[in-house]
Order: structure tokens, then C-alpha cells, then sequence
């Protein structure tokens, strides 16, 4: 009896088991089959879009809000995967009510609602999972822009053109010939910028010093160029060889992070040297990768001198961007020659905060801008934008409704509607508020710097800034000849969707003096790489050629700044150059030129 | 029980000098081993109960320097650690449970003595250790089965298992095969067998295996991401993951804007330092439960013989 | 003695004409196999048709017979890599001492263990052993970092007694790479190998040991006649299984503690793939890596089951 009852389970569980797997094998097939079918077919209707095939955008009330959006009838509701940008993960947990106050606002006053889809894996594996199982939401953001190319390719993204003539005026008005930039060969528009526009940012690469020190030098002038920055150095550490913990101390280090491991140091040289991505734009319009140039073997001498020395920490190959932080802040590396803001986060925003009111307003780096010798300020590449940044919005072949997502797209390259996604909604409570007038007025709270923090950023996020950001402008809402921003508060200058900074509307000049003090010798101007763009296909021969070298530069280099002596460190760099040209590094300044020639004429249309 | 077994070792342990000698320099030896096992986790311990700007100075060994509990309160105030907690314990409950109890049966099918199936059950799961379709083929399986955001997804694709297989095939081969034998001669069926005599007297290597199983699906994070992107039924692992990998963002983000953004809201190392405590010191709590079996296993090993 | 014949594979040879009686009489252990079989066809051998796009120039979210067939390429691709040599020895390197000091230090460590008799002691020492686990290689590269840093503690105890008069970059120095990793790697292992080797233990029967002693074995003999003959087939078991994962050394400490310095000794099979093929979403070549030593491995496991059944009359099939 037992045993009969065993047979019927485990027949019982073999006969499930087989309908499972069969059902399974035919839904596999029926799937891939209709994958098929979504893609060609997407491919045609998409691909062949003309202004009459476009689809009509829902119906609205008809009357343009305060916020001047015109809301739809029914709730619009768009479907989101924002990439693996950490904000979205923070306001996942939405653990201080941001989310939920955007979310109440966007409903009562714009009667739009967003479903996010959140995945903390790699961008690209969950993209190519996603493109595999035919199953993503509507709008993508934040992806690479290689990423964008192949959903164009495959049918699954929208052809945009004619949606961003008819309902992107914001867009086409203040992206202006930059727009071009995202067109494909047929001038078709598949994708959007993310984060566009200008940055905001005074400082790029960055040769900076501990202030305080530089004026025990007494000196007058600031260094101007990079071997007058290394003789500052010199003389600083001359002063202070050892830190409070008798550690001793170094003139610069580096991080581990894969993108620098020591490369950063050589890129902030660079950039006093006019070299465009690490490569010097010649007269006749070809590229040269630094490691064929003298101005490289220059660099090159200058910094294995500095290690030489013994100025460079040479725990700097195994240095974390917290380890990297937190010598600055003890006071082990008095120099910073990278990212400028790193000075900042490690120098005095770590020591106003620890030291409390015994802070001494000059105990801080200030970043430097250095030409190289016979160059002058305007040369010099050390402070880049990219003004249509890295990552991509597509509207997905899924959005049932595409003219309801550019309208909402296009609100948010308004004016008021970029600040409004970037700060969260105007109110009492909020950093901002729009007064009587029309003017868009700050708190006078945001107005101390030094407690940006408090004030500004926790602010910001309980009311739900930046996350809601589709594809607008991140860079500097600039009041110029494109957008219209003379209604910001005269109070604050380079207003971006993350930042602001206080000035005296009089002078123009910032109002917190330890600001001044960090950027009054940064006279770098923003150099534009927007037409230096490259993106690599991975399926091209060209992008194991670009990863290859990428991946040797960084040994060749440690190789190269550590020899035992100027005539080993010129061997080595000779040796180098050797190798990368025989791994295609020819191939890859051609390909470099092409990606600027071919830039150039899109931009031009 | 514990008497029993020194009853058991006394006869030749004679307490000789040399031996005494040995145990001596084997304590001292294993001390010496337990403190390098022992000092990272504590100096992750110190770490998660200081404060956390003060952390950044470095030169924390021994004890926390300025102590505080505000990394715990922290974690325990900005996620859902709570039901992450819940999902993680009945994931590693389930998930053992059946994993042991099916790979155990699958064991034991390939050991009886005679069955004209064995090898082949054998090299059929041995194959699946060396080859895998990859990740894209698994994840449109878990599609089409309808296992996406489901509970499921998390005991059913690992039910059965070849490395267990293995170890618990070759656990039952040092058993008496008589046992078996005369079981079967007095007709029992095979699941009877299984449970009444291949289950008790398995139960050293089904408890390593258990714990095996339980830290390997408490562990476990890259399923819970990829299958479960609502994250309805996001385990602890998840949050460690995400706050463990944000000081890994500098090598990800192009965007300088975006990478600035990311680092200003970077949590303390001290704040991860606590996550890896809140997440590592449940299961290390488990274990000493399933070690008694270890010990419990020689006992039965005795009666056997 | 009897315990290790035990597990020679037994042929198990039934005439063809009694195949129906055969089945009937094992009518209960087909039915457990076949549901262990249908699970195995679907989540096991179902996607294994992914193996196919090493062939074909396979894009994600294009049908795999749209894509182009491209044969051997992408294997031709890995072979012809600048760096194959490199990178194969370094794989081979330090699989290899994984394979051998890796393998052998928990055996060494459970005898140990088996020889304290205070349980409290010995429990409390087998939970300690198995916390480094627990630590992700994330925290560890960074405790390593402080440890082996130019002012780090290992740097100033050794210039302290003298033995070094200048501070050594550890991690960024070539010739210590393969030792430093397969320190970390067992001391992070060392304990959770061991669980294994210690429930083997357990289960040696102890009527044995009592006989060891009749014989007048000492605590060494005790441990090389009885102790080690009696967890040898799981030692033979985990051996060859470790065989066959010869080419996998994973990548995560390698990409946390390997430098630019370091490069030439640390770049492995894995890291590469995870780069050239998983980062940049190249699948075809991903795959073909893969299953190349998915082949190899089964091959060396075959290979081994072969020779341990020669040599020690154990076998894992």
C-alpha cells in the first residue's frame, strides 16, 4: 500500500515535471519567434519613420500649467531603467522621502507617474539579458552610447527624429548644432543625451597645493608651469618631511581606481600640454598618441625625477580613493595632481568638519591651472566638457505612446522643468522657491558653503532632486544665447542639476572667501572635447586594439616614472612606444582622427 | 556523550612526554592560527564601532578609538534590512533543506550496489560541474519558467547538485554495504532505506554539506539581482553588495558631475564595516549547530561498527 | 583497508535480454533517477545550447541563426592572443599551487585540529578557522594593503629587528605575486576546505582506533595508518574533482591586488575573459573560452579518475 502511494507521488512528479519542460521548450520556441517578429517588424515601422507615422500624442487638458506643462487627461505613466547610477539605488530605499514627495508632486500637478526598474548589476550585462529576452521597459537611460547604437541597430529603439521636431522645441533650441552629435549616418535620431550641456565645474585636472604651506614659501607668484610646480613641491617638503604622526611625506600619489593607477598624473600633465584624450592634435589635423611625442618623454622625465626623489608615494599603485582621501586629510601628501575636487573632499571639507571652530580658513589645497613652457593658459586642456557627455536616453520599441514621452522629455529641457528635476519642486521647504515675480529665489540657508551638506544636498533629497532626470541638461544652466536662465537668483552662479555656488552679485566673485582662495589661481578656461567624442563598437577589431593598450599603458608607464635613472627612464619610454605601436597604435590615432572628422561633420549637419 | 568518548581515547593516550610535548606546541599552534583568523574579522568589528571620519585616520588595531553605535543605527534606519533578513533565512532554510534532501537521494540512487544506472546518473551530473550554457541561455530559462520575481527561483535551480552528489556518494561508500543489503533482503523499499538508514548514518557529511549549502545560498547575491529585478525578494546580500561596491564607483562612472555626486553620498568604511557584521555573523552563529554533528557522527560510527 | 575497496567502481554488467526485468526490479531507483533527470535536462543541460554561440558571431537579442557562422574564430582569437603565453603560465602557476599547498593545508589543518580533545578548544578553534570565508576580497585586498604597505606593519616589524633597512612595496613586487596570493588564498579557505576533511574524520570508525592502539600505534601512526586511509576517498574525490578546474583561478584577487607591476605574473585565463569578453559583452568569445576549459577540465578529471583508479584502486565514476 505504502509503495503504491510512493509510485503514484513520484509518477505523479515525473508526468508534472515532463509537461513542465515541454511546455517550456514550446514556449522557448514561440518566444524566440516572436522575438523575431517585434524586431523586423520594429525595424520597418521604425526605421522608415516619417512625420505622418508618427504617433499622436494622448489627450490633454489644454492648458499649460504654472510649470508649463500641459498635463494629460489620463495619467501618464513611463516606465524606466535608469542605468546603475548610484542615485537611483539611494532613492530606491527612498529613505528620506524624496521619492515619495517627487512622486505626490508629479501626480497632482503634472499627472505623470514613473515605474522604476532598478538592477544593480553592470549596465551593459542587464542591457544585453534585457536585448536577449526581448524585455525592457520604455525608456532607457543613462546606458553607453554603444549600448543606444545597438538597440538603434536591432529595431528596438524609436526613431526620434520627427518625434524631437514636433514636440522637442526645448531640446533643439538649447542643444543647438550639438544635437547633430547624436545623429546616426542617415541623420536619423535614435538617442538622446543623458546629461548634456557645459560643466559647471572651475577646476579640471588639477596641480594642487597645500595652501597653507605655500605661503609659509612666502613667494609671490604662483608656479606656472609644471617644473615650477615640482621645485613648490620640493621646497614644501623641504619644510615638512615628516606629518604629525612622523609619517613621512609626499608630494603626490594616485589611486588604484582601473582609470588611473598612475595615469592620471601623466593626463594632468598632459592637459598642460594641449593634448586632447592623450593625444596631440597636430597642424595637419592627425593624431599623435603622447607616448610618440618628445612633449610625452618630457612628462615623462619630469615625473620619474619627482620618484627619484622620493616625492612620489610609492604606495601609490595600491592607494583606494578612500586611502587616497584620507593622506591628503593626515596630511602624508601635501600635493594633488588630478582631480581637483578630491583636494577639496580630503583638504578642507574633512577639516572644517573635524576641527570645528579652531578652523584656520588657509588650512586647505588650492588648485592650480599650469601651462606647459610656451603655451599659454588658453592651450591648455586641463579642464575638458563633453557636451553631450557619455551616456544615452532611447525610447524603447515598448512605449506604446513615444509623442507623450518626448512632450515629458521635452518639458524637462525646459528651462524651468530642468530646474525643477534637477532641485525638486519649488516650495517653502525646498532649497528654491519661485516668488511673487517669477524669480526663482534660493534659501538663505544654502548660502554657507561649508555646510553644503546639511543644508543644500540633504534638502535636495528630501525633495527628490536629480533622480528624476530622463535626458536633460546636467552641466551648467547657463544663462547665454540658447536657454534662458536670467531668473535664478543673482545670489548663486554655475547652477547645475547637482550644484551651485554662492557669489556676491556685485563683484561676481564667489562669496565664500576659502572658495576664492581654491580657485583665484585656476585660470584654465574650459577646453570643448565634444568633438573628440569616440565610442567603440566591442565587435570591432579596433576596440581589443583600444583595450589592449589600454590595459599595457598603465604597466608601461609604472615601468617607465619608477626607472633607477634619467637614461633608464628614456630606455624605458623608447621600449614602450616600441610595443604599443606594434599592439596597433597606429590604428588607433587613425581612428581617433576619423572619430573627429567625422564628428566635425555631423555637428555641422 | 562527551564521557563516553574520552572513555573511548583513553586507552592509547597514554599521556607520553613526547605527546604531551606535541600537544603543547599544537595548542600553541593552533592559537597562533586562530588569532590571524580571527583578527581581520575583529579589525572589521573595531572598525563598524568607531566613528566613521575619525576612521579615515587610520591606525585602528585593537579597539575602537572613538566608539560609537551610529553605524548600526544607521543601517538599521536607511534599508530594509528587516525583511532582507526574513527573505535570506527562509531562502537558506529552503534552500538547504531541499538541496540536501534531493541531492542526498540522488546520492544514494547512484550507490546502490548493482543498480544498471549508477555510472550513467554519475557522468551525467558530473558533466553539468565543468559545463554551463552561461548566463544569457540560464537567464531566458528562468524567463520562460515563469521564475522571475518568484521565491522559486532561488531553491528549484539548485535542488540537485553533482558536488554534493559526490561527497555524499562517497560518504555512504565507507558504510557497511551490508546494512543496505540486508534492509533490501528484508524488503524495505528504497525510500525507507533512504531515509531510515542512509539519512542517520549520513549525518557528519550531510551536516558539512549543510553548511555548505546554507552559507553558499546565504551568500549568494548575482540570482537575487538578476532574477529578481522588482526586488520584492531582495535578501541582506544585496544591501552589502550595493553599499560594499559604491566605494568601487571611481572605475565606473564616466561622468565627472555624476562621480562627484556618487563620492559626496559614499558611506564611511566604518558604515561597511558594520553591513559585513550584520550580514556575516548569523551564519557564523549557525555553525557551531551544525559542528555538533560532526562530533555526533563518530558516536554513531562507533554503534555502526 | 576494506573501506577504501568499498568504493571501487563496480561494474555492473546486466545481459541486454534482461532489460525489462532489469527495469522492473529497479523500477523504484529508475523513478528517483528520472526525476533527478528531468530536473538535470532542464536547468543543467536545457541552456547548454548557449555553448553554440562560440561558433557564431552571436549578439545578444538577435536569433542565434541570424547571426553569422564563424567556426573556430573566436578560438583561434584566444590562441592567438599576444600575451597567450603569459597568460597561460600564470594560470597554470597559480592553479597549481592551489592545487598542491592550497589542497593540502586543510588535510594538515583538520589532522591537527583532530589531535586537540578539548572540545571546547577545538570548536571554538574549527568556528574561528572559517570566519576569513566570511570576509569579502574586497575588505581583505584592503587589510592587505595596510599589512604590505611601504609604511604598513609587516614593513616596519622587519625594518624594527633589522632584517630590511629599506621599506619593500610588496604587492607591487613580480617575484613575491604567486606567494602572497596563495598565502591569502588559504588563509581565506583554509577553514571551510577543512569542514569536509573534519566530518570525514568523524566518520572514521573508532573501533579502529582501538585496535591502532592494541597494535601499539602512536598519535602519528594513528594519524597515517588509520586516520588518512580512512578520509582518503574524499581526498581522492576532491583532488580529481580540483583537477578539472585546473584553468579556473577566478579573477576577483587578481583584479583587487594585482598592479600594473604586477601584471605580467597576474594576468590568468580569467581575467582576460572577464575583460576582453564579459565587460565589453563580447559573448561569442566569452563562450569559447569557456567551453574550451570546460573541455580540458573534464578531460583532466577523466584523465586523473583514470590514473587513481590505477594507482590507488579509487575512482570518482
Amino acid at each position: 500500500m505504502k509503495k503504491n502511494t510512493l509510485h503514484r507521488i513520484i509518477s505523479l512528479c515525473l508526468a508534472a515535471a515532463l509537461t513542465i519542460s515541454l511546455a517550456s521548450c514550446s514556449q522557448t520556441s514561440g518566444n524566440s519567434s516572436s522575438t523575431d517578429d517585434t524586431s523586423s517588424g520594429g525595424t520597418s515601422s521604425t526605421g522608415e519613420t516619417t512625420e505622418g507615422d508618427l504617433v499622436e500624442p494622448s489627450p490633454t487638458t489644454g492648458t499649460v500649467n504654472e510649470y508649463g506643462w500641459d498635463p494629460p487627461v489620463e495619467t501618464l505613466t513611463i516606465s524606466v531603467y535608469a542605468g546603475n547610477s548610484t542615485d537611483q539605488q539611494t532613492f530606491e530605499d527612498d529613505a528620506k522621502g524624496g521619492k515619495a514627495t517627487y512622486d505626490k508632486w508629479l501626480l497632482d500637478n503634472m499627472n505623470v507617474q514613473f515605474d522604476w526598474h532598478f538592477y544593480s548589476n553592470d549596465i551593459t550585462e542587464q542591457l544585453n539579458m534585457m536585448l536577449a529576452s526581448n524585455n525592457y521597459p520604455e525608456v532607457i537611460t543613462n546606458m553607453p552610447d554603444d549600448m543606444a547604437n545597438t538597440f538603434a541597430a536591432q529595431g528596438r529603439a524609436v526613431d526620434l527624429t520627427g518625434y524631437v521636431e514636433k514636440y522637442g522645441d526645448n531640446i533643439t533650441r538649447r542643444m543647438g548644432n550639438y544635437l547633430n552629435m547624436l545623429r546616426d549616418d542617415e541623420g536619423k535620431l535614435y538617442k538622446l543625451a543623458t546629461l548634456w550641456g557645459e560643466t559647471p565645474n572651475v577646476a579640471g585636472y588639477d596641480f594642487g597645493i597645500r595652501y597653507d604651506y605655500w605661503l609659509e614659501l612666502g613667494e609671490d607668484e604662483i608656479y606656472k608651469t609644471p617644473e615650477e610646480y615640482y621645485e613648490t613641491l620640493k621646497k614644501v617638503l623641504a619644510n615638512h618631511p615628516t606629518n604629525e604622526n612622523g609619517d613621512k611625506v609626499y608630494a603626490v600619489t594616485a589611486t588604484n581606481a582601473s582609470t588611473d593607477q598612475g595615469m592620471t598624473m601623466v593626463n594632468s600633465m598632459l592637459g598642460a600640454y594641449g593634448f586632447v584624450n592623450g593625444y596631440k592634435v597636430n597642424d595637419d589635423g592627425t593624431f599623435t598618441h603622447w607616448i610618440n611625442t618628445p612633449e610625452g618623454l618630457e612628462i615623462a622625465k619630469l615625473l620619474n625625477k619627482m620618484w627619484r626623489e622620493g616625492m612620489i608615494d610609492p604606495d601609490y599603485l595600491n592607494t583606494t580613493y578612500e586611502d587616497y582621501i584620507s593622506k591628503l586629510s593626515t596630511g602624508r601628501v601635501i600635493g594633488n595632481l588630478g582631480t581637483w575636487w578630491y583636494a577639496w573632499t580630503g583638504g578642507h571639507e574633512t577639516w572644517s568638519v573635524a576641527e570645528g571652530d579652531d578652523y584656520d580658513i588657509n588650512k586647505r589645497f588650492m588648485n592650480v591651472s599650469v601651462a606647459a613652457p610656451g603655451l599659454s593658459m588658453e592651450d591648455t586642456t586641463l579642464l575638458t566638457s563633453n557636451f553631450i557627455g557619455s551616456t544615452r536616453c532611447i525610447i524603447t520599441d515598448k512605449c506604446e505612446n513615444p509623442a507623450d514621452v518626448m512632450r515629458w522629455i521635452n518639458w524637462e529641457n525646459s528651462e524651468l522643468g530642468n530646474m525643477i528635476s534637477g532641485w525638486g519642486a519649488p516650495s517653502e521647504t525646498n532649497n528654491w522657491n519661485i516668488d511673487e515675480n517669477g524669480n526663482w529665489i534660493v534659501s538663505d540657508d544654502i548660502m554657507n558653503v561649508s555646510q553644503k551638506n546639511i543644508y543644500y544636498h540633504d534638502t535636495k533629497e528630501r525633495n527628490g532632486g536629480t533622480i528624476y532626470t530622463l535626458a536633460t541638461a546636467g552641466g551648467w544652466l547657463k544663462d547665454d544665447e540658447l536657454s534662458d536662465f536670467d531668473k535664478i537668483d543673482p545670489r548663486v552662479d554655475r547652477v547645475s542639476i547637482y550644484d551651485y555656488w554662492p557669489v556676491d552679485p556685485e563683484t561676481g566673485e564667489f562669496s565664500d572667501e576659502g572658495v576664492n582662495i581654491c580657485w583665484k589661481n585656476y585660470t584654465a578656461p574650459a577646453f570643448d572635447t565634444t568633438l573628440y567624442s569616440v565610442t567603440f563598437d566591442p565587435n570591432e577589431p579596433i576596440s581589443q586594439t583600444n583595450q589592449t593598450i589600454k590595459d599595457s599603458l598603465p604597466t608601461y608607464w609604472a615601468n617607465i616614472m619608477t626607472a633607477s635613472s634619467e637614461e633608464a627612464c628614456e630606455q624605458a619610454f623608447n621600449d614602450a612606444a616600441a610595443a604599443l605601436n606594434t599592439m596597433g597604435l597606429a590604428d588607433l590615432e587613425a581612428f581617433y582622427q576619423q572619430s573627429y572628422e567625422a564628428n566635425s561633420a555631423k555637428m555641422a549637419g | 556523550m562527551r564521557k563516553k568518548e574520552k572513555e573511548r581515547l583513553a586507552p592509547y593516550q597514554r599521556p607520553t612526554f613526547s605527546g604531551r610535548i606535541f600537544d603543547i606546541i599544537n595548542i600553541v599552534l593552533m592559537i597562533v592560527f586562530s588569532f590571524c583568523m580571527l583578527y581581520p574579522f575583529w579589525n572589521q568589528l573595531v572598525l563598524s564601532f568607531n566613528e566613521g571620519t575619525d576612521a579615515l585616520n587610520g591606525g585602528l588595531y585593537f579597539w575602537p578609538r572613538v566608539w560609537t553605535l551610529s553605524n548600526y543605527t544607521y543601517m538599521f534606519e536607511n534599508s530594509h534590512l528587516g525583511t532582507g533578513a526574513i527573505i535570506s533565512v527562509a531562502r537558506v532554510v529552503v534552500g538547504t533543506a531541499t538541496t540536501i534532501f534531493c541531492s542526498g537521494l540522488l546520492a544514494y540512487v547512484t550507490t546502490v550496489h548493482g543498480f544498471s544506472g549508477r555510472r550513467f546518473m554519475r557522468v551525467i551530473y558530473l558533466i553539468t560541474m565543468y559545463f554551463s550554457g552561461g548566463m544569457i541561455p540560464t537567464y531566458l530559462l528562468m524567463v520562460n519558467l515563469g521564475l522571475l520575481n518568484t521565491f522559486t527561483v532561488y531553491w528549484l535551480p539548485g535542488l540537485f547538485s553533482a558536488y554534493y552528489m559526490m561527497l555524499i556518494a562517497s560518504y555512504i561508500y565507507s558504510l557497511p554495504e551490508s546494512l543496505m543489503e540486508s534492509a533490501r533482503i528484508h524488503g524495505a523499499g528504497e525510500m525507507r532505506i533512504y531515509f531510515q538508514i542512509i539519512l542517520p548514518l549520513c549525518v557528519p557529511v550531510l551536516a558539512a554539506i549543510g553548511i555548505m549549502a546554507a552559507v553558499g545560498h546565504w551568500n549568494s547575491w548575482f540570482d537575487v539581482m538578476i532574477y529578481n529585478p522588482a526586488g520584492d525578494w531582495d535578501t541582506l546580500q544585496v544591501y552589502l553588495r550595493k553599499i560594499l561596491l559604491e566605494a568601487d564607483q571611481p572605475a565606473k562612472l564616466q561622468n565627472a558631475q555624476q562621480l562627484q555626486e556618487a563620492m559626496r553620498k559614499l558611506t564611511t568604511s566604518s558604515v561597511r564595516a558594520a553591513t559585513t557584521m550584520i550580514v556575516t555573523l548569523p551564519i557564523i552563529c549557525v555553525y557551531p549547530f551544525f559542528q555538533k554533528y560532526f562530533i555526533s557522527g563518530m558516536t554513531i560510527g562507533a554503534v555502526k561498527g | 583497508m576494506s573501506k577504501q575497496t568499498a568504493s571501487v567502481q563496480q561494474s555492473s554488467g546486466f545481459p541486454r535480454g534482461k532489460f525489462l526485468r532489469t527495469l522492473k526490479r529497479e523500477r523504484s531507483l529508475w523513478a528517483i533517477s528520472a526525476i533527478a533527470l528531468v530536473w538535470v535536462a532542464i536547468f543543467a543541460y536545457g541552456p547548454m545550447y548557449g555553448l553554440l554561440y562560440s561558433f557564431f558571431d552571436y549578439r545578444p537579442g538577435l536569433n542565434l541563426w541570424d547571426c553569422q557562422f564563424v567556426g573556430l574564430k573566436y578560438f583561434r582569437e584566444f590562441f592567438l592572443l599576444p600575451d597567450f603565453g603569459k597568460i597561460l603560465r600564470n594560470t597554470l602557476v597559480i592553479s597549481g599551487l592551489n592545487l598542491t599547498l592550497g589542497f593540502i593545508a586543510p588535510i594538515v589543518f583538520a589532522l591537527f585540529l583532530n589531535e586537540i580533545h578539548n572540545t571546547k578548544f577545538k570548536r571554538t578553534v574549527q568556528t574561528l578557522s572559517y570566519m576569513p570565508y566570511f570576509v569579502s576580497w574586497v575588505v581583505v585586498a584592503s587589510i592587505m594593503n595596510t599589512l604590505l604597505s611601504s609604511n604598513g606593519t609587516i614593513n616596519e616589524l622587519l625594518m624594527a629587528i633589522g632584517l630590511i633597512d629599506q621599506p619593500i612595496s610588496y604587492l607591487n613586487e613580480p617575484s613575491l605575486f604567486w606567494w602572497i596570493q596563495i598565502i591569502a588564498s588559504i588563509w581565506k579557505n583554509v577553514g571551510w576546505s577543512a569542514i569536509i576533511y573534519i566530518s570525514a574524520i568523524s566518520g572514521v570508525d573508532g573501533e579502529l582506533y582501538q585496535a591502532g592502539a592494541v597494535d601499539g600505534l602512536g598519535r602519528f601512526g594513528m594519524a597515517w595508518h588509520i586516520t588518512i586511509p580512512g578520509i582518503l576517498p574524499t581526498i581522492v574525490l576532491l583532488f580529481i574533482l580540483g583537477v578539472g578546474n585546473l584553468l579556473n583561478t577566478g579573477y576577483e584577487y587578481q583584479l583587487l591586488v594585482g598592479t600594473p607591476m604586477t601584471r605580467d605574473v597576474y594576468e590568468v585565463i580569467d581575467t582576460y575573459v572577464y575583460r576582453y569578453g564579459i565587460q565589453m559583452g563580447r559573448y561569442p568569445f566569452a563562450t569559447a573560452v569557456g567551453l574550451l576549459k570546460s573541455v580540458i577540465g573534464f578531460a583532466l578529471v577523466l584523465i586523473s579518475n583514470f590514473a587513481a583508479r590505477k594507482v590507488t584502486g579509487m575512482s570518482i565514476l
